[in-house]
């Protein structure tokens, strides 16, 4: 990566760069992966996994240890969990009013979607049963 | 004999059509090994083989493409798309050559191909997963629009579809996916295509649905009953081509129509109804036909699906609107 960085900066035109992941996890809560894939892929990719690596070299280099860890994940946690309850009350005091979904289909509503918009408000909290 | 789910029917129909044809290949994205996104092809690579059952890349254009070659040369590809929203880089091959392939070659070649896709919305899916785009394909020539709507039809239709020896569109409705179990006996007996399915008999007003939108409509209609009125129930099923007969037969007997569709109104199947009520059927009609549709927007995301979809109110509230003109 370094080589091609160089060699695009001094002019030497552009490069592809192929990279090759994995995906640790399941692809949404409703894959399991452990359907198509071997355990110890997976292991062997958990191995391989740079984040832990780069503790691993971190720590290494007494540049980490558990305390600063420990901080950062809580202040992690604390930024997602903000985020989170600012979602929540977002849906619970601020739901978007059926006729969020006609806001931003033009420029000026046309007039099929006014008359659409206007019998939606008839129907403001219908559904939710799935 | 167990009761199975609308998804378990059409892997029955599958392993039917794949046991007795040997020309039936099921293809797509993680339809082998992991036995496909919903379970829809659940054991069949195990059972038929991976020469059978492939696994393919992610690539629609591809998966459209080697299907359309595999049934012009003779074979019965069964393809699946994962989602609906999938299916549209593929539209290039099913409108531009599925459709052609026997008029093209003034019936030298066909096709015989199904693509098969879980449709509609109301699974919490992100976006491309939700939409409803059956008046897409019924509006293409040389293809014919299938959509299931319980267990049986789901196991009966998918087996006519296979064994049609034309490009079959068959468009699952995944809400409904696992709601309701039947009793389907596995007997390889198909149900036909380009009929509707009348679900329930009534006199004062026709309601016709198709898909997931039989579940509103039939709970629509237990609505009515408890208020005196009573409310015949059409299954389209076959979307194109559509078999305006019953319906018009139904609407000569209650003079009133109500057509509930999930997808968004504007050029809809809803839309192809009503104008051949207004042709053939006018003259038994006693009031205007109403259409309950979604919205002509882009489908909301999933804590404003059910809004975009038509409900038992919204379907009650142009019942109403129907029945009061005398």
């Amino acid at each position: 990566m370094e080589k091609a960085i160089e060699a695009a900066r001094e002019g030497h035109g552009s490069f592809v760069i192929e990279m090759v992941t994995y995906r640790i996890s399941d692809h949404t809560t409703a894959d399991d992966a452990r359907r198509y894939r071997p355990n110890d892929e997976v292991e062997d990719a958990w191995s391989k996994e740079p984040i832990s690596r780069l503790r691993t070299y971190l720590i290494e280099q007494d540049a980490w240890d558990d305390e600063r860890e420990q901080a950062l994940q809580e202040e992690c946690s604390a930024t997602v969990q903000k985020a989170a309850d600012a979602y929540l009350e977002m849906v619970t005091k601020d739901a978007q009013p059926v006729t969020a979904m006609f806001d931003y289909m033009f420029a000026e509503l046309p007039h099929d979607l006014v008359e659409q918009r206007a019998y939606a408000e008839r129907f403001p909290e219908d559904g939710g049963h799935h | 004999m167990a009761e199975i789910t609308l998804i378990e029917g059409v892997t029955l129909a599958l392993a039917r059509a794949m046991e007795e044809d040997p020309s039936v290949v099921v293809l797509g994205e993680d339809v082998g090994v992991n036995g496909g996104v919903f379970r829809a092809t659940a054991g069949l690579q195990q059972r038929f083989g991976d020469e059978r059952v492939l696994d393919t890349p992610l690539a629609e254009v591809m998966i459209a493409g080697m299907t359309v070659g595999m049934a012009a040369q003779g074979m019965k590809p069964v393809a699946e798309a994962q989602f609906c929203g999938f299916t549209m880089p593929m539209i290039d091959h099913i409108m531009c050559h599925a459709g052609r392939m026997r008029n093209r070659t003034r019936g030298r070649l066909s096709c015989p191909m199904v693509l098969r896709f879980p449709t509609g919305g109301g699974i919490h899916a992100p976006e491309h997963h939700s939409e409803s785009p059956e008046a897409l394909f019924a509006h293409m020539p040389g293809i014919r629009v299938v959509m299931p709507s319980s267990p049986s039809r789901a196991y009966g239709l998918l087996l006519a579809a296979i064994r049609d020896p034309d490009p079959v569109i068959f468009m699952e409705p995944k809400r409904i996916y696992r709601w309701q179990k039947e009793e389907v006996i596995d007997d390889g007996e198909e149900l036909p295509l380009d009929v509707c399915f009348t679900l329930r008999d009534g006199h004062d007003i026709t309601l016709v649905t198709w898909g997931a939108m039989i579940k509103e409509t039939l709970q629509a209609a237990d609505e009515l009953a408890k208020r005196g009125v009573s409310a015949e129930v059409i299954d389209v099923a076959t979307i194109s081509p559509l078999d305006m007969d019953t319906i018009i037969e139904s609407v000569s007997r209650t003079g009133r129509c109500v057509i509930v569709q999930e997808a968004p109104r504007h050029c809809g199947v809803a839309g192809e109804i009503a104008a051949g009520l207004a042709d053939a059927g006018i003259w038994h009609l006693l009031a205007p036909v109403k259409r309950v549709c979604g919205y002509d927007t882009v489908m909301p995301l999933y804590r404003n699906e059910m809004k975009y979809m038509p409900s038992v109110k919204r379907i009650l509230d142009a019942v109403d609107q129907v029945l009061e003109i005398s």
